[in-house]
């Protein structure tokens, strides 16, 4: 459960052991400080997910923002559902490919479930800007969907 | 279905987990042990620095209260062969210091006695020494002999004016090493006082106060590299380790620039008090205040710019070498440690989006640097008691635990100028 959380948070496995190694050595560190009463799964959980938060911040000048995206252009043509409706492994995948603030946000509310309004404390950002990267998000995922019919159009093209 | 919801994909990724790989086990197993390790590390680097400084401190309060006492409890002391004097005359010698220049009238009164072979002159350097010494004369050769004790600093000065053309009618005064100047008249001070002046700062056991204001900025060759010349952004080949932005997706859009940052240390103010050892040697230290100042911009998404705003204290501790000392003007050589400690960073992000309204967050840091500096210093004395100074300075930070969003924070060459007035005390 914890890796899975991390491949959600991470660019990569390799990205994703490192936050789950940091995870695991500060959930060691701190078993004395559970207090016993909740499940240990959601403990080891919020520790996961506060360890991935906290990379991010740690590298965010670096990693933050890295890749351009024009965002005005941007108007894709798969529907907004078409990410609800993807197969897991698909939706990891470009999750993945999101950048990381993007893919921080996109994880904290669509799947970890805070509002805004959290997210925008967790991150040390505005609930704004939590909003409007969320949407960001979306779109970029919209756009990959996108991409990957254009490829399997081609590859049906090719194939008749 | 619904896509504006929290939590609307938490169903999906439920049960979603990967098994980490064995190694991963190994490595938590061996971090483990190493964090302690390196906790303990950290420490023992800070007790050492802070332990070094403080020996440092205490060493120079030490000394310097040393050399202060011996210096109030012993004067040169010039011994004056001369006929009919004697012991009396010794322990009621004329004492002639710079403080108390009435008696330089009566140095010269004594002076004008004085009309006898330079060679037989004798100078030592502690009162009780000479006084011993005067006695085991006196008695065995049955001279008078007058003591004229002056401060160090005169004698020092004197030391290489050659003797020349002395007829007996001359008023002299004896120098250490059995120099001998002529004195013009009567009313000539038998030293030269300006000079004397200077030569107090050379004097050994004096304290200096100073105070500087400096820039520094990071001039790490790599960093040279990094900005590409017509934009100044980073490039996104041949970054060093701390700027390479792994895993962000960078590899398949690496294709245009992210983001420039700089760096700068636009402004430090020190004041420092140095105590002088010897005629060459100093050592200082004091209290540093440093401001530094780093700006990311970026090309893509919310984030326009984000500038941090750093402060530090630091205490340096430098040991000074006199190279080049004139009247108007000294040459030294300056080189220490800088034990530098985070104080505040202040953050301001700035957005594309005009929705979005600057925000600011001022946070502790924690963690420390130390960094080594040399500079070349030029003195330019004002009067006997103020100068002006100006350094150009390299500092080199060779350890720092920092944590900073700053990217080249840690940026180890830096070099920068400074400029100063210094009261000599």
């Amino acid at each position: 459960m914890m890796k899975g959380i991390c491949l959600r948070y991470a660019s990569n496995e390799m990205e994703a052991e490192d936050v789950l190694q940091e995870a695991f050595i500060r959930a060691f560190k701190n078993l004395d400080t559970w207090s016993g009463k909740g499940a240990l799964g959601a403990w080891m959980r919020m520790i996961t997910v506060n360890m991935a938060l906290e990379q991010y911040r740690k590298n965010k000048t670096q990693k933050n923002l890295a890749v351009v995206y024009d965002m005005k252009e941007a108007n894709p043509l798969a529907e907004d559902s078409a990410i609800e409706k993807l197969g897991l492994d698909d939706l990891l995948k470009k999750i993945q490919k999101l950048p990381a603030g993007f893919r921080n946000v996109f994880n904290l509310y669509a799947v970890e479930g805070y509002n805004h309004a959290e997210i925008g404390e967790l991150m040390g950002t505005s609930e704004g800007t939590s909003k409007s990267q969320y949407s960001r998000a979306r779109v970029l995922l919209r756009q990959m969907i996108d991409e990957d019919v254009t490829k399997e159009n081609k590859n049906l093209n090719y194939a008749n | 279905m619904q896509t504006d919801q929290p939590g609307s994909l938490k169903e999906k990724f439920g049960g979603f987990g990967a098994a980490p790989s064995d190694q991963l086990w190994n490595t938590i197993d061996s971090k483990l042990n190493q964090k302690e390790r390196k906790k303990r590390g950290a420490f023992w680097w800070w007790f050492t620095g802070v332990a070094a400084g403080l020996t440092f401190i205490f060493l120079v309060f030490r000394f310097g209260y040393e050399i202060g006492k011996r210096e109030s409890q012993g004067s040169l002391v010039i011994n004056l062969d001369e006929k009919s004097q004697n012991q009396q005359n010794i322990e009621n010698s004329e004492i002639i210091s710079e403080e108390n220049p009435s008696n330089q009238t009566e140095l010269n009164k004594d002076l004008n006695k004085i009309k006898e072979d330079k060679n037989e002159h004798t100078v030592h350097h502690s009162e009780s020494e000479n006084q011993s010494h005067s006695n085991q004369q006196g008695e065995s050769a049955n001279e008078e002999k007058r003591v004229i004790i002056v401060q160090p600093d005169v004698a020092v000065l004197h030391q290489r004016v050659e003797l020349s053309g002395v007829s007996g009618d001359e008023k002299l005064v004896l120098m250490p090493e059995a120099d001998v100047k002529k004195l013009k008249n009567d009313n000539e001070v038998p030293f030269e006082l300006n000079s004397v002046a200077i030569e107090k700062q050379k004097a050994s056991g004096k304290w200096e106060i100073g105070l500087n204001a400096g820039t520094l900025n990071t001039i790490n060759a790599s960093n040279q590299k990094v900005f590409t010349d017509q934009n100044n952004f980073l490039a996104t080949d041949n970054l060093p380790d701390e700027n390479t932005i792994q895993g962000s997706g960078l590899e398949s859009y690496n294709l245009q620039p992210e983001f420039s940052s700089t760096i700068r240390r636009p402004l430090f103010f020190e004041l420092t008090a140095q105590r002088n050892f010897g005629r060459r040697w100093s050592i200082a230290s004091g209290l540093q205040f440093n401001f530094i100042s780093g700006v990311n911009n970026y090309l893509a998404g919310d984030l326009q710019s984000s500038r941090s705003r750093f402060f530090s204290i630091a205490i340096p501790l430098a040991v000074e070498m006199d190279l080049i000392k004139r009247r108007r003007f000294e040459f030294n050589w300056v080189a220490g440690l800088n034990y530098e400690f985070p104080m505040v960073q202040h953050l301001t992000n700035t957005y594309y989006n005009t929705s979005i309204a600057s925000q600011k967050s001022l946070s502790f840091c924690s963690g420390y640097m130390i960094s080594a500096f040399t500079a070349p210093r030029f003195t330019f004395n004002l009067n006997e008691n103020i100068a002006l100074q100006f350094a150009p300075q390299l500092r080199y930070y060779f350890h720092q635990t920092i944590n900073s969003e700053m990217p080249l924070l840690k940026r180890n060459l830096w070099g920068g100028i400074s400029v100063g007035v210094k009261w000599k005390l």
